[in-house]
């Protein structure tokens, strides 16, 4: 502080560390981007728009694979993940004060609906694969066909339904399972980065974008060298481009409400914000904002969206940012001193639990995941379906 | 899908499992088995906490049997403090420090010593009275203990291999050891080396031309540290048994200058007493540089009652310091005042304030007038001082006071007459002239006079130039300090270790007799003194058959004028100028560490020939030691071909001895200390082992240490005061000295039994204490009197009650002797190097050599444009370095600097710089501080270290690396000056030869 | 943990997890129980009825001596590198009007604690005398109260691997003793007490010295009370940077650290 009267000078002081480590900022992306999936599936299967259609199967086990992998992340952030059976056993007096509490109950939920709903809208795959096979497959796809064989209209009309229901509850729970994660940290008001009613909403608006951004990245990759396309489908890409961009809108809206608030209308404890911002504004600047949204909105919302590979970069650095934010704002929030004098310092371990590794091994969990419900469900069969569906439609 | 897309799929799916299994296999481990990670803790609640020693609840005292509370001292630094040690029974080892209520260093109020040790307990717990009586441990006292169990801790006695300095050892037997100090022969390859049995000759001269130098024997230095209650003992019984007069604390590296300063003052350069403010009670507070609660001694005692006095009292304090310390908080408010100052400049102010009072006359004069301890009864006062004697201003017996026969002599204000002082209530004050006596004429002058003039010898102004602190600000303060009368109180400590310190201490002293200060309540105090311990009334233990009265000139030329040497003589004889003399004399001084390697090596006054240090660590400790010893105690050839060191780490000194022989760490050792000043009662902490030292043991059992090795090598060397009837009972009968307790068991007992002895230890005091192992000896050495002196062991010492503090507005324990406004002892002594005289009573001097060349002159402001001094750390003490927890707590050490005078050098805080002196630099981290002086660089003292598990140790051929948390921080005694104009030797205070460590010129530059 | 142990876990454990899955369509009030020692009301968990404890920092008396640092590290076996208290050392002003001022700083054992209410397996709870501790052997290591903890008090224990800070050291307290940091203070700047109890020392400084909270907005209402605080003291962040952290780092300490703690592990 410029005012003499406030020269402070340390002469003796002790940091102290803190808990959450890079595990925590992964698990956040990940159930963003999954609910952000989630919701992108759902324009189709709920709002019922066309466009969608062909991703919206994939966007759904996309939705799934994430928020199976997502809660590894917080296991292995626990300093005794022996003891996991603690939490159900005990601390239910706090269910109402501690979002981690209500986070366990959705992490459960959400993803045995997407699973309902992913059954409901790929049963009459499995029956027709279960139809054609014998052995274990046909046995599988009986199984995943939970042994009802009936493709009469009645029955696909009914499995439509469920999945539209599923989905529309899906909806509000995939709302939920991230925007408990922002509750997580907008309730500690410790915390002065952390703390505002808009987290959940800045955590959502920022999810969307990444999860988008992982569809760019992502469809194209399964339509080109996995499907029997073998091609990418272009107007898809420039319209996921298109959205990202209005994405990327709703997520500097919040951050601009979040960030005026925080710092200009807030309590005298902006300050410390404000010394934590002035230590890291040129990077968010030009990483975070420049690089990370600016760049992606104006491909999107330009003709450039119908360069692929300008919008894969697109998609690329919004779902780094994104992950980059997360970052910043659960390990920056942790920087911020309380009653201790000086910003903290934290670096992941290579090795070990809340390591480097164990975000790696993460995503290993998810394509290891990817790699299973690609082989499991027909999910080329089903777009392949939905765009002759979509060009008959013409 | 295609099945090569399938198989793609399948097999990068297996193989990316696999690796992320791998990945997350400690946190799927625990999770799969339900296993917890890390250490159980002993209690779900209470963690790993240790449990409580005993309990008190609803009035029901229950001791916990799993551990027993043992009182003893702590000897983490000089201020030695009564503490309680708890040890866990099964483990033998200790677990918690707690303060000794009973013992005045760490309790105020302390409990009365008729407490059972119960009560003592029960009236520290919640339903007690712990307000009245907490009894605390500092920083360092809490958790320093873990370095009795550190790695690099010495356990059996080690020999070098390889050169000195190598850090190279073997394992020796301890017989073997003794047999090759005793003997000598060629123990290194190197030649022939002496041993103490040939060293000791008491008959021949050291040095044939200069017989008063003394006999052969002292050839043999012992260094010791501070007093730690084993010192005194190894003097008396060894040192003087074997004939040596070369015993060397470490006060010339600690705070000679304070302690010769004020030994001036009070006119004692025997016991070399030294005040200390009545902290509890004083109204104003003048420190010139040992901030209470930051520095001084004792440290813990100074800091609660300054907490008190500033919160609960009506304390005014003004800290004149370069650095802001922890006397200070903003809490007090305006209570608390700092006044930055240039170090070394701290008698440019005092002699500005002597001036203010003076010549405005503000000073006590009716006090000062008083020229006898008989006009002092007369006038119901508890000091007086010598201002109003006359000193001899003719060349022949100039300096000297006027007397008659012993008593001097005064002018009445009555009459003007020439008086014994005895028979005058109020002498002339302020005199000069002639007087005549017994038909001679004198030209004489008063002791005040000579003060008056020499405080007006420079301009206020030029005082104030000198320290940059403005006039206004001298004015202020010595308003204030003379406005709070006898309750005005000074103090100074190692701020003056420069060359000019012994001046100031004494002009900061002077400030008291200003105000009459000394035995006053709320003034100034010489402590309570002790109960008899060594020459008590049951024994005389430093008594014994054979004690050589050692008649010699010591190695450091202290307590000898050169004028007695045959070298001034014959200089004299052939009508020579006699000085300079081929070195400095002290005198006065009664012990200089700092120059005894310098002195041997120069063989002036003669070399040594066998150094034993006992924990000392004079390298560390000497400003310049790295740069000037290191190269001269490196070669046994230059100046000590035989160095043996007692050392339970093996320190930056003791890491060039030839031998290392293990020692007992703190609660393992035993020993009888005193406080050591600022405290107004009797006062005797004594410490016997309580738990069992680790290191390798004599055949008798007793653990290798200091005074059992004393008895093995007295016993070798067949020295009168060893093994049977060595030590006499005041009843006439003989006892053996064989194992140590034959000594401090009976100290005890002198102590118990001192006075009106003290009662009998109950069963319950016994068992409630911890002492229970000791009964069999108590009841074998001390017969009758075994409960006694169990009762002053279950006290941790024998303590005189609070209640005797003060007679009113008096001291009980009172300084006797008068007070020196004119030192004639120092008056009457020439610089050996000169012949220039020095003052004999305060006079303003610039930092400068011991020729009186300046500072100012030799390191000019343009290559020296800051002064560096270092300060005394609240939490780091030189000899606990091997306290891992302690590293916890303070790191590290800095070079602290003032932001604007880093902007001036183009600096950053946490920038690498480099401090360089004419004759030493070292490195360190910069930081920056707005409560430094600009022109200044401060150093917390204590790390840096080089030793004590700092650098890498390889016994038997196993090395064990150094710690780079022993190392870190900045070792500023690298910064010492050489004084260029002697030969080889430290620059030091040119009056007591204190080592000058404050105060250095040097220059500051970013390392790249 | 012996293999026998491991093994009795391990089941004990699978049973659990197994109830759970049988159970998770029943009720949720099965599981609404608190964790066991509180259910059994140990005395541990409970406190001393009637009692409600709390600590006054009075600032006039502190030293900034670090003797209650070091103290709670040895009486509470606090892992190296980690602290339940310390004392902040600052200076301010500008030369030469320069101040010294002092923070001892421990777990506020809020009556509104933020730690508390967040946490998923109810390890940390407030007791009835008013001191929060942790249940060592339920906290599941999840750091959600470290993170909620607006004093920066919490820390994880290395040792034991779960939330660990000051508990006013109760194993002292429940015996009738003091916490082993007020009991070193050596300006008797910490009072411990029971403020209910009108006669004692805290009550008394508390109703006759202004105090105040160290965070008053974040509504935990602390009860460790400062006398003499000044606010600019709150500020820490706007302090210069503390060196040590960089120094240890730049010469390697923190390794070294961990070296000595693998030797300790195995030797041990």
């Amino acid at each position: 502080m410029d005012n003499a009267q406030h020269i402070m000078t340390l002469v003796s002081s002790i940091t102290i560390e803190k808990p959450w480590g890079i595990d925590v900022p992964n698990y956040f992306w990940f159930t963003g981007s999954s609910a952000a999936a989630f919701i992108i599936s759902s324009f189709a299967h709920v709002f019922g728009w066309k466009k969608y259609k062909p991703i919206a199967g994939i966007a759904l086990l996309m939705a799934f694979v994430l928020l199976v992998a997502a809660p590894l992340n917080l296991v292995d952030d626990l300093k005794q993940p022996g003891r996991i059976m603690n939490f159900f056993s005990y601390g239910w007096e706090n269910f109402a004060t501690s979002p981690m509490k209500w986070g366990v109950l959705l992490l459960i939920a959400y993803p045995i609906l997407i699973f309902f709903e992913a059954q409901a809208l790929y049963r009459p795959y499995f029956v027709k694969i279960a139809q054609q096979s014998r052995g274990l497959t046909k046995m599988l796809n009986t199984l995943l066909a939970f042994g009802n064989m009936d493709l009469s209209e009645k029955a696909l009309a009914k499995d439509h339904k469920k999945g539209y229901v599923l989905g529309a509850i899906g909806i509000p729970l995939a709302l939920a399972v991230h925007g408990y994660t922002g509750y997580i940290l907008g309730a500690v008001h410790a915390n002065v980065m952390w703390h505002t009613p808009l987290m959940p909403i800045i955590f959502l608006a920022s999810a969307m974008v990444s999860g988008t951004g992982l569809l760019i990245l992502l469809i194209p990759l399964f339509q080109r060298f996995l499907s029997e396309r073998k091609s990418v489908d272009r107007d898809m890409v420039a319209t996921l481009a298109r959205l990202l961009s209005w994405f990327i809108v709703a997520d500097l809206v919040m951050r601009f409400l979040w960030l005026t608030f925080s710092l200009t209308f807030a309590n005298g404890e902006k300050y410390a914000l404000y010394q934590y911002f002035s230590l890291h504004f040129q990077d968010t600047l030009w990483i975070d904002y420049v690089l990370c949204l600016f760049v992606p909105m104006i491909i999107g919302f330009t003709k450039l969206r119908n360069i692929p590979i300008v919008v894969y970069f697109g998609g690329l650095v919004t779902a780094i940012g994104v992950w980059l934010f997360r970052w910043n704002t659960v390990i920056g929030g942790q920087e911020i001193p309380r009653t201790t004098p000086g910003f903290l310092h934290y670096t992941p371990h290579v090795f070990g639990q809340g390591s480097i590794v164990s975000v790696l091994s993460n995503w290993g969990v998810l394509f290891v995941l990817i790699c299973i419900v690609l082989l499991v469900f027909p999910w080329d069969e089903e777009m392949e379906e939905c765009y002759k569906g979509a060009e008959n439609a013409k | 899908m295609q099945s090569s897309r399938r198989k793609f799929l399948l097999g990068s799916g297996v193989a990316v499992a696999a690796a992320s299994a791998v990945g997350y296999k400690d946190m799927l481990g625990s999770v799969v088995t339900f296993s917890d990670k890390g250490e159980k803790a002993k209690d779900s609640i209470y963690f790993n906490s240790s449990e409580a020693e005993y309990s008190y609840l609803n009035e029901k005292f229950v001791p916990n049997d799993a551990f027993k509370v043992c009182a003893t001292t702590c000897i983490g630094c000089t201020t030695q403090c009564g503490v309680r040690v708890k040890i866990d029974k099964k483990t033998d080892k200790v677990v918690r420090v707690l303060g000794n209520p009973y013992n005045l260093l760490s309790t105020d109020p302390w409990i009365p010593y008729n407490t059972s040790i119960k009560e003592s307990y029960t009236l520290l717990s919640q339903a007690g009275e712990f307000e009245t009586y907490r009894s605390n441990v500092c920083a360092r006292g809490n958790v320093l203990f873990d370095k009795t169990y550190d790695q690099n801790r010495v356990l059996k006695p080690l020999k070098r291999v390889g050169k000195r300095g190598e850090n190279r050892w073997k394992e020796i037997d301890i017989d073997t050891l003794i047999d090759e100090i005793v003997n000598g022969g060629d123990l290194f390859g190197e030649g022939k080396v002496k041993g103490l049995k040939e060293v000791r000759d008491t008959k021949t001269p050291i040095n044939p031309e200069e017989p008063i130098f003394g006999p052969k024997s002292n050839g043999f230095c012992i260094l010791g540290t501070t007093h730690d209650g084993r010192v005194k003992t190894i003097v008396h019984r060894l040192l003087k048994s074997y004939g040596s007069a070369n015993y060397m604390g470490h006060t010339s590296i600690c705070g000679l200058s304070m302690r010769a300063g004020e030994a001036a003052y009070l006119g004692n350069f025997k016991k070399y007493p030294h005040l200390k403010p009545d902290f509890e009670n004083t109204e104003y507070l003048l420190s010139i540089g040992t901030p209470p609660g930051q520095a001084g001694n004792p440290f813990k005692r100074q800091g609660k009652l300054l907490a008190r006095a500033r919160t609960e009292k009506n304390i005014q304090y003004t800290i004149v310091s370069p650095t802001q310390g922890n006397s200070d908080t903003i809490a007090v408010g305006g209570r608390s005042h700092w006044i930055p100052i240039i170090p070394g400049t701290d008698l440019a102010f005092v002699m500005g304030l002597l001036q203010i009072i003076i010549n405005s006359k503000t000073y006590n004069a009716s006090y000062l007038a008083l020229p006898s301890a008989k006009a002092m009864q007369a006038a119901k006062d508890v000091s007086w001082t010598n201002a109003s004697h006359l000193i001899i201003q003719d060349e022949e017996g100039f300096g000297r006071i006027l007397r008659d026969k012993k008593t001097p002599l005064v002018l009445d204000t009555q009459d003007m007459q020439l008086k014994h002082a005895d028979d005058v209530i109020e002498a002339v004050l302020d005199y000069q002239g002639m007087v005549e006596f017994e038909g001679k004429t004198y030209k004489v002058r008063t002791s005040f006079n000579e003060l008056k003039e020499n405080v007006n010898e420079l301009s206020l102004e030029e005082y104030a130039k000198e320290c940059g602190v403005s006039v206004d600000k001298m004015q202020e303060v010595a308003k204030e300090f003379v406005s709070h009368g006898r309750k005005s109180s000074v103090d100074c400590h190692g701020g003056t270790m420069h060359t000019t310190g012994f001046y100031t201490t004494y002009a900061v002293m002077m400030l008291g007799a200003m105000v009459g200060n000394l035995n006053y309540k709320g003034g100034m105090s010489p402590g309570g003194g002790a109960y008899k311990d060594y020459k008590g009334k049951q024994y005389n233990l430093f008594g014994y058959k054979g004690k050589s009265k050692v008649h010699a000139t010591r190695i450091d030329k202290t307590r000898m004028a050169y004028e007695k040497t045959n070298e001034y003589k014959k200089k004299v004889a052939a009508g020579k100028n006699p000085y300079p003399a081929k070195d400095t004399w002290y005198p006065f001084t009664n012990a200089l560490e700092s120059e005894i390697i310098t002195n041997s090596a120069k063989g002036y006054p003669y070399k040594l020939d066998v150094l034993l240090t006992l924990n000392s660590n004079f390298m560390y400790g000497t400003s310049g030691g790295e740069g000037h010893i290191k190269e001269l105690i490196s070669d046994p050839k230059k100046s000590i071909p035989l160095f043996i060191a007692i050392d339970p780490f093996i320190n930056e000194s003791s890491r060039y001895a030839d031998y290392i022989i293990p020692d007992s760490v703190l609660h393992e050792t035993w020993g009888i200390v005193h406080a050591w000043a600022g405290y107004q009662t009797k006062i005797n902490t004594l410490r016997f082992p309580v738990v069992k030292p680790r290191q390798a043991q004599f055949k008798n059992g007793d653990p290798i240490e200091v005074i059992s090795f004393a008895i093995a090598l007295g016993k070798k060397l067949k020295l009168p005061g060893f093994g049977e009837k060595a030590i006499k009972g005041n009843d006439g009968k003989w006892h053996a000295f064989d194992k140590v307790e034959d000594f401090y068991l009976r100290a005890f007992e002198n102590i118990a039994m001192d006075g009106k002895p003290v009662p009998d230890a109950s069963d319950e005091d016994i068992r409630l204490s911890g002492i229970e192992s000791y009964v069999p000896s108590l009841k074998k050495i001390c017969g009758k009197n075994w409960r006694k002196t169990a009762y002053v062991m279950a006290r941790g010492g024998r303590y005189e009650d609070i209640d005797k503090s003060y007679q009113g507005e008096y001291l009980s324990h009172r300084y006797k002797k008068p007070i020196q406004i004119y030192n004639e002892t120092v008056g009457r002594t020439k610089n050996a190097l000169t012949g220039e005289r020095f003052s004999g009573t305060v006079k303003f001097y610039k930092q400068r050599f011991a020729n009186g060349e300046t500072f100012e002159k030799a390191f000019p402001k343009e290559h020296f444009p800051l002064t560096a001094f270092s300060f005394k750390s609240n939490v780091l003490s030189t000899p606990n370095t091997a306290s891992t927890l302690l590293k916890e707590i303070r790191y590290t050490t800095y070079v602290d600097m003032n932001p604007k005078t880093a902007v001036k050098f183009g600096l950053k805080h946490g920038d690498i710089v480099r401090i360089s002196s004419a004759d030493g630099s070292v490195e360190g981290y910069l930081r920056l501080r707005h409560g430094i002086h600009p022109e200044t660089i401060g150093v917390e003292h204590g790390a840096g270290r080089e030793g004590e598990g700092a650098i890498d140790l390889e016994i038997n051929g196993k090395v064990t690396k150094g710690k780079i948390s022993r190392r870190t921080g900045v070792y500023y005694n690298k910064l010492g000056l050489h004084d260029s104009s002697r030969n080889t030797a430290l620059t030091a205070d040119f009056v007591c030869g204190s080592n000058a460590r404050q105060a250095i010129p040097v220059k500051v530059e970013k390392v790249t | 943990m012996s293999k026998e142990n491991s093994r009795r876990n391990f089941l004990k454990k699978g049973l659990e997890a197994t109830a759970f899955a049988m159970l998770a369509t029943t009720e949720a009030n099965a599981f609404s129980s608190q964790i066991p020692g509180r259910d059994e009301k140990d005395s541990r968990h409970i406190g001393q009825k009637g009692k409600h404890f709390v600590m006054v920092l009075d600032l006039r008396k502190c030293i900034g001596c670090q003797a209650c640092t070091s103290v709670c590290k040895i009486e509470n076996e606090v892992p190296e590198e980690q602290f339940r208290t310390f004392v902040t050392e600052t200076e301010i002003g500008e030369f030469p009007d320069v101040r010294k001022a002092f923070l001892p700083q421990l777990c506020n054992h809020c009556d509104e604690p933020a730690c508390v209410p967040v946490c998923p397996t109810g390890a940390t709870f407030k007791r009835e005398d008013g001191i929060v501790v942790v249940d060592n052997d339920v906290c599941w290591g999840c750091g959600y109260c470290i993170s909620a903890c607006p004093y920066d008090k919490r820390y994880f224990n290395k040792r034991t691997q779960t939330a660990d800070k000051c508990n006013f050291c109760a194993q002292r307290v429940d015996k009738g003793l003091l916490p082993a940091c007020v009991e070193t203070c050596i300006g008797g700047a910490r009072v411990f007490g029971d403020i209910n109890d009108k006669n004692s020392e805290v009550y008394k400084l508390l109703h006759n010295f202004p105090s105040t909270v160290l965070k008053e907005a974040q509504g935990t209402k602390p009860q460790t009370f400062y006398i003499g605080l000044d606010s600019r003291v709150e500020e820490l962040f706007s302090t210069t940077q503390s060196l040590d952290d960089i120094v240890k780092a730049e010469e390697g300490f923190k390794r070294e650290w961990e070296k000595a703690r693998g030797e300790v592990e195995n030797h041990g």
